[in-house]
């Protein structure tokens, strides 16, 4: 990843995480100051409840007061005075008192608990109801819960107990009415609060029995949970239900002696906080979509002004490498990065300035080399030159009678020596006009085996052996037959000339997979560290007549066709040269 | 009946009347009554097609007393016969009494209704009353519904020879009467026999019941609630 795409992610990142902290932050602020409303609204609501409970609760006991001072209840507790009392004439007149005082429930109940009348089911007279006997005695004064059973269902009532006695037995009168949706419909509710009654009458959740004030709940079941929570451990608590949308319910448990008898459920509604959530969602989204595009945008500059002088260092760097030491920075901006470049720029004027006087010392040493050369090349044959004149002039002027056989003794010796230095500048000649080579197909087994078979003769007369080891999977190579065939030639003869008799000099090949490898090893006397490294300097020779041509032309040859040539030497156990050409021409060739 | 002998007896209650009939259950408003033999029996007819353990559980629950005090306010006498104690002699000998603990073994959940006479509100209570028995025992009965599969049924008494009026009786009811010789021991196990399936069970006899007025002097209702009004006449006194 570039300095660049990384700043970039750098500048977004920033710019994200800001936002969304910034949104979660207003988010949850936001949310925790809802939730405070909505608890202060529905804590006021369920108050509401409470007083209206209790409102009815105690109207329900003052009207069974007046129940209890009825005409009929005064005849009831005359005939219950009676030794043996006849309820049966009194079997109706629950529903009579019911009627009259706007009760749901009346029941007449006879000390042993066995109901004498029953306003809301008439057929149960006889029948025991435990529930009046135990809140008789329990003393309990005020209406409470009761589940009432009616014959085709059960129901949930506010039914208060009153205790009339009649000499030393005793009449109860329970009285109440139900608690149902006209009960739900008794409260006052803002627009986004709603209220619900669940009626705890089965051992487990029934839907049905959850009532709301406009008829039934859809998605009542999923209050499951909350009620049974509510039923194993009856207070208040709150839990949030999805069922019927964003809603927070608190639950009111209505609780008897034994035990929860059912549940008023407040719901706060929560679409309020739901939209203005969304609204702060959509907010954040969209500021964060600007902040990433204003981020992305400065990014870029940001990363421009300071990864381009890095680029062009880089780059500049990069042409240093490859050859091009006039390569410069611009120097424009301050700073490291400005000390950078102009060190930079310092760095590759003083390479030039090295490299210049480097070439310089080269080329005076190249030529002190060349003059030393020729003038120990050109010395040996002159000194025959001057002896011969010499000799011709001596015989002249002192032995003219012998001077015509000096004469052509002389110059005959002349015109040898002078073909010696004409031969001299002739090699020196060639190595300066050494040609460019005109590439074909060729084999360079049958190369390397012409080259080295055409010296089978001196091979043969200084008891030396030849080896060809020849790999014939070699495919053709594009080269310059004749200077390829030079080149080995004289590989050939420096190996004879650097070996005693006995010696073996084996001419190699191999196929690599972009080169065709060439070894000529010799098994002669070796050559140092130094010699291996001054080798192919020109003019440089290990031997006593050599000019130090031979392996500089050899190098040119490989040099010419794009390949390379190496040494390796150990003094006593001989030399190998080593050469790579490649089978395809060189791209710049 | 029903609404009908109601409305005779707050006709008499107000002077209107001097002789109404008395209704099931409001024998106690009558201050003066006239009754004949308990002649009519209520029993509780149910359908072949209910299971005879569900006839049973259901003969087996019913409180008979509960009816006859409180609703019927001591009207009638309680039977577990078809024909009257009084004419057959042997009424006795069929079982009246409540055996909830056997009906709860017998009983099924499967629901039933229970019919009865609309227009008699006394009906409906005794039906609403054998219902909560019902209840009680495990059965589920409801009072009400048209073509119920139980009802509620009164059958008179058709002759005063006690072969005759169980046949009769038998016919009114639909059950299967071989006849019988004149013989009492015959008779019973005859009735035995129509009963031992629960298909009918006798609830209570009841005898006709008028309510009479205070200048009424003299008035006699005959066993089979006939009246002999030959020798009626009327006080001076006055009328409420």
């Amino acid at each position: 990843v570039s300095f660049r795409a990384r700043l970039l992610l750098a500048f977004t990142g920033t710019v994200i995480l800001v936002v969304a902290a910034v949104t979660l932050t207003i988010l949850s602020t936001t949310r925790d100051a809802f939730e405070g409303l909505h608890q202060r609204r529905t804590s006021a609501l369920i108050a509401q409840a409470r007083r209206e409970y209790d409102r009815r609760a105690e109207d329900v006991a003052r009207r069974t007061e007046r129940l209890a001072r009825t005409e009929i209840v005064e005849r009831l507790v005359a005939e219950l005075a009676r030794p043996e009392p006849d309820f049966a004439p009194f079997v109706n007149e629950a529903r009579s008192l019911a009627s009259a005082l706007a009760f749901d429930f009346v029941e007449l109940v006879a000390q042993d608990g066995a109901i004498i009348s029953s306003a809301q089911w008439p057929a149960r007279f006889g029948y025991r109801d435990e529930w009046v006997l135990r809140t008789a005695e329990s003393g309990l004064s005020g209406a409470l819960l009761k589940k009432e059973e009616l014959p085709d269902e059960t129901v949930l009532g506010l039914v208060a107990v009153r205790t009339v006695p009649s000499g030393e037995r005793k009449l109860y009168i329970a009285a109440g009415e139900r608690l149902d949706r006209e009960f739900l419909a008794s409260f006052s509710l803002p627009e986004d609060m709603s209220v619900l009654l669940y009626r705890s009458l089965e051992p487990r959740f029934n839907p049905a029995q959850l009532l709301s004030g406009s008829g039934g709940t859809p998605g009542a079941e999923r209050f499951g949970p909350l009620i049974e929570r509510l039923r194993h451990s009856p207070r208040e608590t709150q839990t949030s239900v999805a069922a019927i949308g964003p809603y927070t319910w608190q639950a009111m448990p209505l609780a008897a002696p034994e035990g929860l008898l059912g549940a008023l459920l407040f719901g706060s509604s929560r679409r309020d906080l739901a939209e203005l959530e969304s609204l702060i969602v959509r907010l954040g989204a969209g500021v964060g979509l600007a902040g990433v595009a204003l981020g992305v945008a400065i990014g870029w500059w940001a990363a421009a002004r300071v990864s381009r002088p890095v680029n062009q260092l880089a780059e500049a760097a990069a042409e240093v490498s490859a050859g091009n030491w006039e390569a410069r920075v611009p120097e424009t901006s301050a700073g490291e990065i400005g000390r950078l470049a102009r060190t930079f720029n310092e760095m590759t004027a003083h390479l030039i300035e090295q490299r210049d006087r480097l070439v310089q010392a080269e080329r005076v040493a190249a030529w002190r080399e060349l003059a030393r050369r020729l003038a120990h090349e050109l010395k040996n044959p002159l000194f025959p030159l001057q002896i011969t004149v010499e000799n011709m002039r001596r015989a002249r002027e002192q032995y003219p009678e012998q001077f015509d056989e000096v004469f052509r003794e002389g110059v005959a010796t002349l015109l040898a020596e002078l073909n010696n230095l004409k031969t001299i500048i002739g090699r020196f000649s060639d190595f300066a006009r050494m040609p460019r080579p005109e590439r074909r197909p060729v084999q360079i087994n049958e190369i390397a085996a012409g080259a080295a078979r055409l010296f089978d003769a001196q091979f043969a007369q200084a008891g030396l052996k030849l080896v060809l080891d020849l790999d014939p999977k070699l495919p053709p190579a594009e080269a310059d037959a004749d200077l390829m065939r030079r080149a080995l030639e004289n590989l050939v003869a420096n190996g004879m000339d650097a070996m005693r008799p006995g010696g073996t000099l084996t001419v190699r090949t191999a196929a690599r997979l972009e080169t065709a490898v060439i070894e000529v090893a010799d098994t002669g006397s070796g050559l140092t560290r130094e010699e291996c490294e001054r080798l192919f300097t020109p003019y440089y020779t290990t031997k006593q007549h050599g000019t130090g041509l031979g392996l500089a032309i050899v190098q040119s040859v490989v040099s010419d066709h794009g390949g390379a040539i190496t040494v390796s030497s150990e003094v006593g156990r001989g030399t190998t040269f080593h050469i790579e050409i490649p089978y395809g021409k060189p791209a710049d060739s | 009946m029903g609404r009908g002998t109601r409305d005779a007896l707050l006709e008499l209650e107000v002077g209107r009347a001097d002789v109404a009939e008395i209704g099931l259950g409001d024998i106690r408003r009558a201050a003066r009554v006239a009754q004949s033999m308990p002649v009519e029996l209520l029993a509780l007819v149910m359908a072949p097609s209910i299971p005879p353990e569900q006839r049973e559980a259901l003969a087996l629950s019913i409180d008979r007393a509960s009816i006859h005090q409180v609703l019927l306010q001591r009207q009638g006498v309680i039977s577990g016969a078809l024909l009257p104690q009084w004419l057959s002699g042997y009424a006795h000998l069929f079982s009246t009494a409540r055996d909830l603990p056997r009906a709860r073994q017998l009983a099924r959940a499967a629901p039933m209704a229970a019919g009865y006479d609309p227009t008699d509100p006394a009906a409906k209570a005794i039906a609403d009353r054998i219902a909560v028995n019902a209840r009680e025992a495990g059965l589920s009965l409801r009072a009400g519904g048209e073509n119920a599969p139980v009802r509620l049924a009164r059958v008179r008494a058709a002759s005063p020879d006690p072969a005759q009026a169980l046949a009769a009786m038998a016919q009114a009811f639909g059950l299967d009467f071989a006849g019988a010789s004149g013989s009492a021991a015959a008779l019973y196990a005859a009735e035995k026999a129509m009963l031992e399936d629960y298909r009918v069970i006798p609830l209570v006899h009841l005898p006709d019941s008028y309510a009479l007025g205070r200048q009424v002097r003299n008035w006699r209702v005959t066993a089979w609630g006939g009246w002999d009004p030959a020798n009626v006449w009327l006080s001076a006194e006055k009328k409420p």
